[in-house]
């Protein structure tokens, strides 16, 4: 169980993270979203102990990190796979992490092939593709067999292949009970993986949700419809109080019964030429719930 | 978490530094070479303080290996894998001023020695005593094996302070031949500013030379509490740093 509660970072003027508080369960993949700058790395870098907040407290299993003796056995992290010791190979790079937590030696190995590293073991990990050196983040985050799993991006930089390869693997993590945590600014890849999504926008929780309910939460579901005179329709529509946009060339009516708006089109003598229910895109939903505040900040 | 686990890894990770080993070896080739030289190619015969001549060069060696120990991780923000490891900063930091000491020793034992050594069988019989007669003489030549691990641990501090290798290593090889020199040689304050330059110490330590400085029991201590306070506040520094 990760808990994160009223936790404030400021950087000078510019507040990174602002009174975040959410959780994420066993048992569950939870996906940490919002746009580059949200504030994700920097709530994660403060639950690993690598920042200090300013307000507020982030725990695992009760306890800040700093106070887990031994932590790698307990929680398994990945941040930034650029900052990865260059001049290392990965035999190295795990084999001193695994020293310094007394995790058995051998683990190194088993870590390496679960993630398909095994045949790179020797090599530099300076010439490693962004791709293998998130694989290889990943290997030193499962070397403790942790049950809390933190992960920074670590979709960046895989192909098709290793996004279902993190996908099932997070899964199986999850199945076993452990409680894994994840940030993404990609959606679409976070909403196949995530059991729960927390999303963050200006380093402020803007909801902690399903997938699903993402959808229909911030987008709702709406009507469609291409009449012989959209404006008529509008009006009549805004008699009985229900709201409506014009998109293109349809109009967007914010109710998701299409038998009452043809209804409404059939007793006032208009002709329906198209009429449906649409949700929006999961994008859709992220740019609502995050884009206003960009388009603020831009301005 | 223990430091020892710490200290395991820090060396299991130092050792397996090819930059870090080669400082060291850097650290004696150096006086070796000196001693070589200044034996075999002098008309005249020399004292046994120039056998170890060649330290001033090697030490530095050794403190810009301290450096690479904090700069390659500080640089490429790798130290955050060695902080999750160990949450504990200062133990970290120990752990690292263990290994950057403990490497240092045999290096400036075996710098100190071979470089006499060298000198013995290149002057043959001839000149100037060069035998440990008594407890002088084995203080110049055991000199080294006690201030490496003095240098290595200042460029510990140096390193956390400056967080690049090459800032950080300039200064540590700059510093001591040269700029230490400089500020000796200034008209009026050189003379009063002389006493507190702390490789100046560490020299006074060694070849007990001028008889207005420190004696060399308080010069070595002089030039161990310079490191203790630049290490020690190095220690802050990073346990105050956001990663």
């Amino acid at each position: 169980m990760i808990n994160i509660a009223d936790l404030t970072k400021h950087y000078g003027d510019h507040t990174a993270v602002d009174d975040l508080s959410f959780t994420a369960a066993e048992g569950k993949v939870t996906g940490f979203l919002g746009p580059n700058g949200a504030g994700k790395s920097t709530t994660l870098r403060i639950l690993l102990g690598l920042q200090k907040a300013d307000r507020g407290t982030a725990t695992l299993d009760g306890r800040p990190y700093r106070e887990i003796p031994r932590p790698l056995h307990t929680v398994g992290s990945m941040i930034d796979a650029e900052s990865l010791p260059a001049q290392q190979t990965p035999a190295h790079f795990l084999g001193w992490l695994a020293r310094s937590n007394r995790i058995d030696p051998g683990r190194g190995r088993q870590v390496l092939d679960q993630v398909g590293l095994a045949g790179a073991a020797g090599k530099r990990i300076g010439a490693f593709s962004l791709g293998m050196r998130q694989r290889l983040g990943l290997a030193a985050a499962l070397l403790g067999d942790p049950r809390i799993v933190v992960l920074d991006e670590p979709v960046n930089g895989l192909d098709p292949e290793g996004i279902i390869w993190i996908r099932n693997l997070l899964r199986g993590l999850a199945d076993e009970g452990r409680t894994v945590l994840l940030s993404s600014h990609l959606l679409d890849e976070l909403s196949q993986i995530a059991d729960e999504l927390v999303v963050i926008g200006h380093g402020r929780l803007i909801t902690q949700t399903v997938p699903e309910l993402l959808l229909s939460d911030v987008l709702g579901h709406h009507v469609l419809a291409r009449t012989s005179d959209n404006a008529a329709l509008a009006a009549r529509l805004a008699d009985r109080g229900v709201g409506s946009s014009p998109d293109g060339a349809y109009l967007k009516i914010d109710t998701p019964d299409c038998d009452a708006v043809g209804d409404t089109a059939f007793s006032h003598g208009l002709v329906v030429l198209e009429l449906f229910e649409r949700t929006g895109s999961l994008e859709e939903a992220f740019l609502a719930l995050t884009g206003g505040e960009d388009a603020e900040r831009d301005a | 978490m223990t430091l020892l686990d710490n200290t395991r890894a820090e060396s299991a990770k130092s050792l397996g530094s090819k930059a870090f080993l080669w400082c060291l070896a850097a650290g004696l080739l150096v006086p070796w070479l000196f001693s070589a030289v200044l034996f075999g190619l002098s008309e005249f015969p020399q004292e046994l303080e120039t056998s170890q001549w060649g330290y001033r060069f090697g030490m530095p060696f050794v403190g810009v290996a301290g450096v690479l120990m904090m700069t390659s991780e500080l640089q490429s923000g790798s130290v955050a894998y060695s902080v999750l490891a160990d949450p504990s900063r200062w133990r970290l930091m120990v752990s690292k001023a263990a290994v950057a000491a403990a490497s240092a020793v045999p290096v400036g034992l075996a710098a100190g020695t071979v470089s006499w050594v060298i000198a013995v069988l290149l002057q043959g019989g001839d000149g100037p005593d060069l035998s440990l007669a008594g407890a002088e003489q084995y203080r110049i030549v055991l000199a080294a094996t006690v201030l490496y691990p003095i240098a290595a641990l200042i460029g510990i501090a140096v390193g956390t302070f400056l967080e690049r290798s090459a800032p950080a290593m300039v200064l540590l090889l700059l510093w001591p031949i040269l700029i230490e020199n400089l500020i000796a040689g200034l008209p009026v304050i050189g003379e009063a500013v002389e006493v507190v330059l702390p490789f100046m110490a560490a020299d006074q330590f060694v070849f007990d030379d001028d008889p207005e400085a420190l004696s060399p029991g308080w010069a070595l201590l002089y030039f161990a509490v310079f490191a203790g306070v630049l290490l020690a506040a190095a220690v802050f520094r990073f346990r105050h740093r956001d990663l």
